[in-house]
């Protein structure tokens, strides 16, 4: 029998009025237990069956060969990234130079010649992309120190968070079961954002980076959508 | 949903995440009369409801091997992911505006836009139960339970265009849930 305090969570569950945490703790629950398994998922089916009374409307006919031949073409060419690449040397440069805590103590001559020596090989620069096409303006370039442990991370046409939620940068080390957390984004209406980070923990390898849709202060484990993916 | 039914759509998800074309294209016919009647009802927009179902495809697509059938069916599966899209582009769309502005009627309960031909025949039997079951409910619950699916609204937002306390819409809204659920037990 499943109590009415639980019956409570389960309705909040399936109306997305929990928080991640309590989301990712209420799914250890129903994974543990048939009964509130079944329980929510007939809440989940009657709410989904709320799509029903809009009434039923054919989409245009050539609509799905267009969804097809999306789904079927590679993901984004390199030529974006090609395209994007100036501009990503120039913020390494610029954003290496905060990172390295050198703006306004260095000057360029000196940069240089850290350039030609080895400083900024300890710079790793991530191209993230859109992964949904509701964002596909969105970009972000990340610079990452993984000696420093530290990074900059610089989001662009990114519209701004919903109220109730952040976006959320993550650092994907394939040593770890689950992305690190390196902090939220806030992107207020300017839609873009450059913020200093660093992860919840120390980084052994930065494989990858990603930008996920949180709720507001953020999650411990990726929960929302992921919309930015880079390496 | 019968089970023979529900099990089709969840082998038909299966082999959309073997990357089977033909599977897709079945999920996508079976589906989207359905999901484009949702979206178009959600954006008020023919052009962004056919982005929105777009969007759900390809994500459906990309993401069939993550659907788990222990975890929910397949139609509350590809109905959500489709119905979250939808209420993402509407708060994309709606930022800067007050949200609630926007829902200034809510006229109708039912769609009569409904091209019958369009659903499969269990479709259509789960549509009449699930009208059955919300014409029993109380015309608050059934405003409450609506614009808390198609509008995008908050809790808090819905209590505020209704002008009821957000104890009583949070009550309005999980009473009609639980006797929707009543409807689908076992399913």
């Amino acid at each position: 029998m499943i109590d009415e305090a639980k019956q409570e969570t389960a309705i909040d569950y399936v109306l997305g009025e929990l928080t991640s945490a309590e989301s990712a703790a209420f799914e250890k629950e129903v994974a543990a237990n048939q009964e509130l398994r079944d329980f929510t998922s007939e809440l989940a089916n009657g709410y989904a069956s709320l799509a029903l009374t809009a009434g039923a409307v054919r989409p245009r006919p050539d609509l799905f060969s267009q969804i097809l031949a999306k789904a079927n073409s590679p993901k984004r060419s390199n030529l974006i990234l090609v395209s994007f690449l100036p501009w990503a040397v120039a913020a390494c440069l610029a954003i290496g130079l905060l990172v390295l805590g050198l703006k306004d103590s260095r000057t360029e001559a000196e940069l240089a010649e850290f350039s030609r020596r080895d400083v900024l090989a300890h710079l790793q620069i991530a191209s993230l992309q859109a992964q949904v096409n509701t964002y596909a303006k969105a970009s972000a370039i990340v610079v990452w120190n993984a000696q420093r442990q530290s990074g900059l991370v610089r989001l662009e046409e990114l519209p701004a968070s919903e109220p109730g939620h952040d976006y959320q940068l993550w650092i994907i080390d394939p040593s770890e079961k689950t992305p690190v957390s390196a902090g939220v984004v806030p992107v207020g209406n300017g839609n873009a954002a450059t913020v200093e980070f660093q992860p919840v923990h120390r980084v052994a390898t930065a494989a990858k980076f990603a930008v996920s849709i949180e709720k507001a202060g953020g999650s411990s484990a990726p929960q929302g959508q992921i919309i930015l993916v880079g390496d | 949903m019968d089970e023979a039914e529900e099990q089709y759509n969840v082998e038909l998800i299966r082999r959309v995440a073997k990357g089977d074309d033909a599977a897709f294209a079945s999920l996508y016919d079976r589906l989207s009369p359905v999901l484009y009647g949702m979206a178009l009802r959600i954006m008020n927009d023919a052009g962004e409801a056919e982005d929105v179902l777009q969007d759900g495809f390809l994500y459906i697509w990309r993401q069939a091997s993550a659907f788990d059938p222990d975890r929910g069916s397949s139609f509350a599966w590809v109905v959500m992911i489709v119905r979250n899209k939808a209420i993402d582009k509407l708060r994309v769309r709606q930022r800067g505006e007050r949200l609630h502005e926007r829902v200034t009627s809510f006229p109708e309960l039912f769609s009569d836009r409904d091209e019958q031909s369009a659903l499969e025949p269990v479709l259509r039997e789960r549509q009449s139960e699930v009208r059955s079951a919300l014409s029993e409910v109380s015309p608050e619950q059934r405003q409450a339970l609506e614009l808390s699916y198609f509008s995008g609204l908050t809790h808090e937002q819905i209590a505020a265009r209704l002008g009821a306390p957000l104890g009583t819409v949070k009550a309005r809204i999980r009473r009609g849930l639980l006797r929707l659920r009543e409807v689908f037990r076992g399913i």
